[in-house]
């Protein structure tokens, strides 16, 4: 007798438990349901955003809108790292049209600090990183270091961020007439990215440009403020996911 | 950010009445929508042709997000030779570290048309005060109408009006342009505009019936898809063709800034005499939205659809 397993999957969105027909991505035990790939706000393809400073665009897969910032900001701070891949997974498909990116000679994550490193056990953007180079057939290469370990940006205010970050980075190979594409998870305000990007043209790149899963733009749909430390609804919610598993 | 209902007119050139060839910006320094255009003289005496020569770059500003346009006054520092020069149709465009205008220059005041035009290649820091750069060397004149937007291997590509096609031009730094030729030769056009709108570039230009729309993947090898702008609106000053367009993209949304003759016909536009009759001459900026579907791109002059030039979101 052959027994049929119907598996199901935890949706990362709703936490509810989701045939596998109804998982729009899966991977291990995880997936994001239909209805909740539905309601992330994607960004129409090949669309290029103004980033800041030397940086001279940034594309992204998503808006930072309400389904995708309850997923992320589990996925960073609350160490679910198949939620990474879900939307890793997502940002391969949406980059994979994006052929013109493939221009650039290699794809530099924004990079942890080793004290953070240490505390989180993997880099979020380094994940985005791998799929985003799938995608565009474009390597990976980790030029870019962190010299000073500051504040977490996602606590700080526009003005803060800026001056936190400043010269938080530098790079030490000879990159002279590279094409380089950074890739961060969040674009806010674009201070990370042209601080790496500063580093990157210091060692000799000639052009660089931005890729990051999700764009902050409509900053009106954001009621709910950054948490400096993590809200008790988070708290819950990470409760529940580990019930549900 | 509040939406609102777009006034139409959107805006009126209160000196010489004659406001064309639009183009929207984000003045970063100051945290306004500016509007460069061509400063026809309409309200001014002069033969023929004379009220659109002897033209500066008008600029009017929004501190509402395009709701209200105030007059300003003009792009300071443009003249780079002596005399009363003409400049038309701006592009104006931000590189990530200043701002650069891409200016149809004539010598002078001509009163009649095929005057030696050049585009002349400007920068400036906060959008007003102007430094002249070089005439751009495109091969051959006259040349006008310029359109400039950044490509994804970080050049730059310029398309522009010659022999009423639209012609295309590349370089590496905005300073040397290498001419690659003639890229929409369908049908006579000037006025050509790029952007990208979801997930498609579009070229559209001015064949003095409306603005023809243009589709491309890669860039180059545009197809055509359709023309907007075509048939008179209802709004007020809106009853005529729409005339060189300007789109910004915000995030998932296209707005289209066009001019119109609105006093204009279909039976007097191609007679002689509306060019010395004031109420023919003057022309009004209107804004519109673009509307994705079916592959190309449509426009409902007449629709009243709420909208807001959000500063974020998709710029190129």
């Amino acid at each position: 007798m052959r027994i049929v397993f119907n598996r199901s999957y935890l949706c990362c969105g709703c936490k509810r438990r989701v045939a596998s027909a109804d998982a729009a991505i899966a991977y291990r035990g995880c997936c994001i349901c239909s209805d909740c790939y539905g309601r992330l706000d994607r960004v129409s393809p090949k669309s290029t955003f103004e980033a800041k400073g030397i940086v001279e665009f940034v594309s992204a897969a998503f808006y930072y809108t309400e389904m995708y910032r309850s997923i992320f900001l589990e996925y960073k701070f609350w160490d679910m790292e198949m939620y990474g891949h879900i939307i890793g997974i997502a940002l391969r498909e949406y980059f994979s049209s994006f052929s013109e990116l493939g221009v650039y000679d290699f794809i530099a994550p924004v990079p942890l600090s080793s004290r953070r490193m240490k505390q989180r056990g993997f880099n979020q953007t380094d994940i985005f990183a791998q799929y985003i180079s799938q995608a565009i057939d474009v390597p990976v290469r980790h030029c870019i270091k962190r010299v000073r370990d500051e504040m977490a940006q996602s606590t700080l205010s526009a003005v803060e961020r800026a001056v936190n970050v400043r010269k938080a980075f530098s790079c030490s190979e000879d990159l002279s007439g590279m094409k380089i594409l950074i890739v961060d998870d969040v674009f806010t305000t674009g201070n990370t990215m042209n601080e790496c990007a500063k580093a990157l043209c210091q060692a000799g790149a000639e052009k660089i440009g931005g890729a990051v899963a999700a764009y902050v733009y409509r900053k009106q749909n954001l009621n709910i403020p950054l948490p400096r430390v993590m809200s008790e609804k988070y708290r819950k919610h990470t409760v529940i996911y580990h019930k549900g598993t | 950010m509040e939406e609102y209902i777009a006034k139409a007119p959107l805006f009126r050139d209160p000196i010489y009445d004659g406001a064309a060839d639009p183009v929207v910006i984000w003045n970063r320094e100051k945290q306004q929508w500016w509007m460069f255009y061509t400063n026809r003289r309409a309200s001014a005496p002069g033969p023929l042709y004379s009220y659109v020569h002897g033209t500066d770059i008008g600029i009017a500003v929004s501190e509402d997000f395009g709701k209200t346009w105030l007059y300003r006054g003009i792009a300071e520092g443009l003249e780079f030779e002596w005399g009363r020069n003409t400049f038309w149709a701006p592009e104006v465009m931000y590189d990530g570290v200043m701002y650069h205008m891409f200016c149809t220059y004539l010598r002078g005041v001509p009163y009649v048309w095929g005057h030696p035009s050049y585009i002349v290649h400007y920068t400036s820091e906060n959008l007003y005060q102007w430094s002249y750069e070089s005439i751009v060397d495109l091969g051959s004149e006259p040349v006008i109408d310029a359109c400039v937007r950044p490509m994804p291997d970080g050049t730059w590509k310029m398309w522009y009006k010659q022999d009423a096609k639209t012609y295309a031009a590349v370089s590496k730094d905005l300073c040397s342009w290498q001419v690659i030729g003639a890229e929409v030769t369908d049908r006579g056009q000037e006025g050509p505009n790029v952007f990208t709108f979801k997930g498609h570039n579009w070229l559209i230009a001015d064949c003095w019936a409306g603005q023809r729309v243009y589709r491309s993947d890669t860039f180059d090898n545009w197809q055509y898809t359709g023309t907007i702008l075509e048939e008179p609106g209802t709004r007020a000053d809106d009853g005529f063709i729409g005339g060189h367009a300007h789109v910004v993209v915000c995030g998932e949304r296209a707005y289209i800034f066009y001019f119109v003759h609105p006093e204009r016909t279909q039976e007097n536009k191609n007679e002689a005499w509306i060019h010395e009759d004031y109420r023919m001459k003057r022309s009004s900026i209107q804004v519109a939205e673009l509307i994705y579907e079916n592959g190309t791109l449509t426009c409902d002059r007449n629709a009243q659809i709420p909208m807001a030039l959000d500063p974020a979101g998709q710029i190129y």
